[in-house]
């Protein structure tokens, strides 16, 4: 049986998850995006891009882009798979097992 | 975690599956409306120029017409059309440096690109060579082709289902127009039914695009 994700179940984090997982593994998202997508504040957004940071789930880039500086986030391979379990979790919760 | 697992009801754990839903729908769209952006720049020039070959061909002096030819023109066109490949595909991996969804790695999207066209007027020019086309019109028709079936490729390797089905249908419009249009007509045919169309398809990336599965 697959576990809930406490760090993954808070909404705001679900949804970066849910956005970052959904592009290819060789590609990032700029955190301006993720901003706009979610609705959230900088620090907001940054506060929580740093707890998926920490437990290892994201990867944060920052770099100068045109002379501006930019912030990349991408998934981890241990964040996919916490994803992904965190998924199968819900699905089996939907599924009554 | 067993017992956090335990206060999660069937109705929460679908709120946040449709949140991911929602979430994967978001890439998709924001991807269809960059590819729709590029799809509705390229089938413009595409019907401007077919728009102007057409004006040129059966419309400009007889003097001037007959120092180029009708396939003349075409050649010209279907270069300007080889050109304004490259440059857009150029433009293209410009602009993704600054897209929201951008790769890990630095890619040598500029120089793929290049290689990438280099390789359509190689095998366009061994066409040409081998199969010694006799009008400009067949040219042209096989120079579409070759780029439609780059946007299948694409379209297959991206997913995308607009880049997919706008490269099959060009392709079908364009065998179409050579074999069954008119020649005095293929032009207006090929500004309808490839340079608009190709917007067409644009259009409905931007529109649609993330909406259908």
């Amino acid at each position: 049986m697959s576990n809930i994700n406490k760090i993954i179940h808070q909404p705001a984090r679900l949804k970066i998850m849910a956005l970052i997982a959904s592009v290819n593994y060789e590609e990032r998202i700029d955190f301006s995006y993720l901003k706009k997508s979610l609705g959230l504040t900088d620090g907001n957004l940054g506060a929580h891009l740093t707890k998926l940071e920490s437990e290892g789930y994201l990867h944060l880039e920052k770099i100068f882009v045109n002379k501006k500086p930019k912030t990349y986030v991408s998934i981890t391979d241990k964040g996919l798979e916490a994803f992904d379990e965190h998924i199968a979790a819900l699905k089996e919760i939907i599924n009554g097992k | 975690m067993k017992e956090y697992t335990e206060k999660i009801d069937s109705i929460s754990a679908a709120k946040q599956l449709e949140i991911v839903k929602q979430s994967k729908l978001d890439i998709k769209r924001l991807n269809a409306r960059n590819t729709g952006k590029y799809l509705i720049m390229w089938g413009m020039v595409w019907a401007l120029g077919y728009l102007f070959t057409h004006l040129y061909v059966y419309n400009s002096p007889l003097e001037i017409r007959q120092k180029f030819g009708n396939n003349g023109i075409f050649f010209i066109w279907t270069f300007l059309l080889f050109i304004a490949g490259v440059l857009q595909g150029i433009m293209v991996s410009y602009d993704s440096k600054n897209m929201p969804v951008t790769p890990k790695k630095k890619s040598n999207s500029t120089a793929n690109t290049l290689v990438l066209w280099a390789m359509v007027l190689v095998i366009a020019l061994l066409a040409v060579f081998f199969f010694k086309p006799q009008s400009g019109i067949a040219i042209n028709a096989f120079m579409v082709v070759s780029i439609m079936s780059i946007y299948i490729i694409w379209g297959i390797q991206l997913s995308d289902i607009f880049l997919l089905s706008s490269g099959i249908t060009i392709i079908l419009t364009t065998i179409t127009g050579y074999l069954a249009i008119e020649p005095e007509y293929y032009n207006i045919w090929m500004m309808l039914a490839a340079g608009l169309v190709l917007a067409g398809f644009g259009v409905a990336a931007r529109i649609y695009g993330g909406k259908l599965e």
